[in-house]
């Protein structure tokens, strides 16, 4: 084939391959497949129950709640009741949320009280009448007395201490009802613990439709906030608006994430072209890259998309990464080698640029076997990348039909370094120091490094969360089940846990309110062991000095329980309160359909949960998830340094030694250096180092391709470590602590692979 | 027939014009640290006995007011962020606002504290003094001429001796104060132990 044919087909099959990939792209709304969603980070599947449940908690339920604290500094003394009910009102018509109530004008607690209360023997009576009867049978020695006897007794003295409790005077008025105190032991159990908010302060709770860690709970989210707290003004003009949820603190971190990601991008950009200014007889040429660099983004993009349904915004910005490796074959094949032919390019430098790109796509490619969604986009994300950014730069450098990059003189002249015992010496307590400062390396896995640190909002979310909760810090926990019945049984479980502990804990949760099943069913044979309860009692509460006609309310109500415990099934007993659990309450349990939770809150964290319950700490189980996938990305890590170290041998044989020495020396060295800076690593550390170890491995090859006398690939890696090392050193500065630590480990490492390639003997420069 | 039905009152605009009642306002008014032992009577509609119980009193300017019961080892701390129930374990339980003990706990901190402006604006004030002993009258605005007032306190000299709430009629708590001082510097674990934590 004549070389103009040649260079014609070659941008023909460019051309096509743009063409097809921008075709895809567009045609499957590239945009709205990339997900923003930090929860699409969680595996899904049967394999990680818990982090599915805790995915749909957090998703559905917990993290559309926004909170609002509205106050006005012109009456210091009073709740603005009446504009938080306006800004209730206006987010209700905004379309955006679910539920939005004012606190002071619904109150559903006092709701839910009338509600239990008024059912208090079919809701609380059962597992009150079991917990009786455990009580009566631990009993040491055995009383002389009935059941029923005793329950007399002691209910009748339970009361009397009752009234020496300071709250006694509160609810006397209940007590001709319920002298078993069922509905004020419950209600004080789950009453906060600590301070109502303070009396300036109205609140407001909502439940936005969308989920706010994506675009649509955010914006629109924030915006019907603004226009509802503008409408409630027009009363007030003085009100202020403290307001939190996981919509403003996730978009406040996407926006800064995109704004610096602009200015860090443009700066790397200008950091490359410095470099190549530098180095390049005629800069401008560089532009010659630029295709490479975008086909094989384009490549990188249509395949993800064509493997994945959604990608994640992550795979995007370590995508980046590509860009140096693409950036890197242009540069080899662009740039001449003295000891090549001008003619034909490609021919020179072809064995040692197939087999970097082939050690390159097999270490990424085993993430391709990952448990973990995030490593298995980024694994087709980067192996499709590299294979597109060669045949890109193949066909491009074909279609050019010359080295378009001519370096500058001093691109090629030797570094002079110190030979002999001085080298060894000095690469001796490099080693030592890399070792030294290995040793002190930590980890830590925090998925808070994800986004760009809010000081601000995060003193805000804790005031409000504190308004609201009582406490901003209290652990989480979740009973769960695929029956109501299961659910309710696995927090007993864990209830009894808690309050049995060391040091003892009362979780409190909803689930109270209702009996386990078991206690439900047993109820009727109990009652029936209690005829005589009622006569015991009055008679007990009489000699006690009670006016057992004030309690004629509760011995009727007794009556008319004991002729019908059971009315309807087990489940009956929850859809008949879910209408009252509205707001707040109906955020903390889920009873419309399995698997059905309730959740519950504990003073400080229980060493250990038991079945059926899990922490709920969002931050915990995402962290845990982060530890997760740096385990797997470290072991596929080592799995695949191993494979690289095999096909290397296999390659190269005789120079194998040297190639391999200059990717593990960087990588002490940068993990050396990094321990030294005291930095913890995370996950971030080892794809960078990662995407080093790969471009180590380049410079090797190419450097040891030149030993061999096949070309002289000096300048070209100069310019590619130094233009690397430019971008991501750039990075290294960022806010958000992933992109600085994956900016800092990949220029670490780079620097240390071409230092060692300078001055490693029998390499290119020698 | 009560006594208060006999005694007609004085006014509170008339007692803020009396020098005699002013010295007493500023004495039991001032902003300072005390500690009071107290004895509390609690009448319930269905007990035929009243419920006796003794306590500590302590009060600290900007703390609020404490109340202990070394029965049981509760404590009820009133201060401006509502009222807070610590038990004998120390953990804590904040009392609703809309409960029904609430109001009078909160009565009684304003009472202790005897902010006169701020007690006007809850109550109408009215007072009689005899020789050594004085008594004020809190009462609900707009009551019903028959109701007693909502809370009634003695004193004697310049000392609160006795406070009596009422509810619907019926006199619900009387806390008489058996031993107290002033000025008392309470040291930091006590403080801690008895009081709101920051």
């Amino acid at each position: 084939m004549t070389r103009p044919r040649q260079r014609w087909l070659a941008r023909i099959a460019l051309l096509a391959f743009a063409v097809a990939c921008v075709g895809w792209l567009v045609s499957r709304d590239f945009i709205s497949r990339v997900s923003t969603n930090a929860l699409d980070l969680l595996p899904a599947g049967a394999a990680f129950p818990e982090l599915t449940l805790v995915r749909e908690i957090a998703n559905d339920a917990q993290a559309r709640v926004v909170m609002i604290a509205l106050r006005d500094p012109d009456s210091p003394n009073e709740a603005p009741r009446e504009a938080a009910a306006t800004l209730a009102r206006s987010l209700r018509d905004s379309g955006e949320f679910d539920e939005a109530l004012s606190l002071g004008e619904t109150d559903s607690a006092a709701t839910l009280a009338r509600t239990v209360f008024a059912r208090r023997m079919e809701l609380l009576l059962p597992t009150w009448l079991a917990q009786r009867r455990a009580e009566f049978a631990q009993l040491s020695p055995a009383p002389n007395l009935t059941f029923s006897d005793w329950l007399a007794l002691d209910s009748a003295e339970r009361l009397q201490n009752a009234l020496s409790r300071p709250d006694a005077l509160g609810w006397q008025d209940v007590v001709s009802n319920d002298p078993l105190l069922l509905t004020v032991d419950l209600l004080s159990r789950l009453t906060s613990a600590n301070s109502e908010p303070p009396v300036d302060v109205a609140l407001v709770w909502a439940r936005s439709k969308a989920s706010p860690l994506a675009e649509a709970g955010q914006t629109p989210v924030t915006r019907a906030i603004e226009e509802a707290f503008a409408q409630a003004r027009l009363a007030r003009p003085g009100l202020t608006l403290q307001w939190t949820g996981v919509h403003r603190l996730a978009k406040a971190s996407r926006d800064r994430i995109q704004k610096e990601m602009a200015a860090l991008n443009a700066l790397s950009v200008a950091a490359v072209l410095g470099v190549t200014m530098l180095f390049l007889r005629r800069p401008w040429r560089v532009f010659h890259v630029l295709p490479i660099v975008a086909l094989s983004l384009l490549g990188a993009w249509t395949a993800t998309t064509l493997v994945f349904p959604q990608v994640h915004i992550l795979v995007v910005v370590i995508g980046a990464l590509l860009c140096g490796v693409a950036v890197d074959y242009g540069f080899h094949l662009m740039v001449p080698h003295a000891d090549g032919d001008p003619a034909h390019p490609i021919r020179s430098v072809l064995r040692p640029l197939l087999a970097s790109c082939f050690t390159t796509v097999l270490g990424f490619s085993l993430l391709l076997v990952s448990e973990l969604p995030l490593l298995r986009q980024m694994g087709v994300f980067v192996v499709s990348g590299l294979l597109s950014a060669l045949i890109a730069a193949l066909l491009y450098v074909t279609q050019l039909g010359e080295a378009a990059l001519t370096p500058r003189a001093f691109a090629s002249r030797a570094v002079f370094f110190p030979r002999g015992r001085v080298i060894v010496a000095v690469i001796g307590l490099a080693c030592a120091v890399a070792l030294l400062g290995a040793s002190r390396l930590t980890w830590r896995d925090d998925i808070r490094e994800l986004e760009v640190p809010s000081p601000d909002l995060h003193r805000e979310d804790d005031a409000v969360r504190a308004l609201f909760n009582g406490s901003a810090a209290r652990t989480l926990y979740l009973s769960h089940g695929n029956t109501l019945a299961e659910a309710r049984d696995a927090f007993e479980r864990f209830r009894q846990s808690a309050i049995n502990a060391v040091e003892p804990i009362q979780p409190v949760s909803l689930a109270e309110i209702f009996p386990t099943e078991t206690d439900w069913r047993e109820a009727p044979r109990t009652l029936t062991e209690l005829t005589d309860f009622p006569a015991a009692f009055a008679s007990t509460l009489s000699e006690r000095g009670f006016d057992v006609t004030t309690f004629e309310p509760f011995f009727s109500a007794w009556d008319r329980h004991v002729a019908t415990p059971m009315r309807g099934d087990y489940d009956s007993l929850y859809r008949e309160l879910r209408p009252v659990l509205q707001g707040p309450l109906g955020a903390a349990l889920h009873l419309a359909d399995p698997p059905y939770w309730f959740l519950s809150t504990a003073d400080r964290p229980l060493p250990a949960v038991t079945t059926g319950t899990l922490a709920v700490s969002q931050l915990e189980t995402l962290n845990h998830l982060f530890t997760r996938y740096r385990t797997s990305a470290l072991t596929l890590s080592l799995v695949g340094a191993g494979l690289l170290v095999v096909a290397v041998v296999l390659l190269y044989r005789g120079q194998s030694v040297r190639i391999l020495l200059i990717p593990a020396g960087a990588c002490l060295f940068a993990f050396g250096a990094l321990g030294f800076a005291g930095a913890p690593l995370n996950l971030f550390h080892l794809l960078g180092a990662f995407l080093g170890l790969c471009l180590s491995y380049d410079y090797a090859i190419f450097s040891a391709a030149h030993r061999a006398g096949a070309t002289t690939a000096r300048p070209a890696i100069r310019l590619s470590a130094l233009t690397t090392a430019a971008s991501f050193g750039v990075l290294s500065f960022s806010a958000i602590p992933v992109i600085s630590a994956l900016g800092s480990t990949v220029t670490l490492l780079v620097l240390g692979a071409l230092v060692l390639v300078e001055v490693l003997p029998g390499g290119a420069t020698r | 027939m009560p006594v208060i039905a006999l005694a007609q009152p004085t006014p509170l605009s008339a007692l803020r014009d009396d020098p005699e009642w002013r010295e007493i306002f500023e004495a039991i008014s001032a902003d300072i640290s005390r500690y009071s032992k107290f004895k509390e009577t609690r009448r319930f509609s269905f007990t035929k006995h009243p419920v006796e119980l003794v306590g500590e009193m302590r009060r600290v300017p900007g703390k609020g007011v404490s109340l202990y019961y070394p029965k049981d080892g509760q404590t009820v701390i009133i201060d401006a962020r509502g009222v807070l129930l610590r038990d004998a374990r120390g953990h804590n339980r904040a009392m609703p606002r809309r409960s029904a003990s609430h109001g009078p706990l909160m009565s009684l901190e304003s009472v202790l504290q005897f902010d006169v402006e701020r007690l006007a604006l809850l109550f109408e004030l009215s007072g009689e003094r005899t020789d050594s002993g004085w008594t004020l009258y809190l009462s609900a605005p707009q009551r019903p001429s028959d109701e007693p007032a909502a809370i009634v306190v003695e004193g004697v000299e310049r000392r609160i001796a006795r406070i009596k709430i009422r509810r619907d009629g019926a006199e619900q708590l009387e806390i008489r104060i058996v031993e107290a001082r002033e000025n008392v510097n309470f040291p930091p674990d006590e403080i801690a132990r008895f009081f709101r934590h920051p």
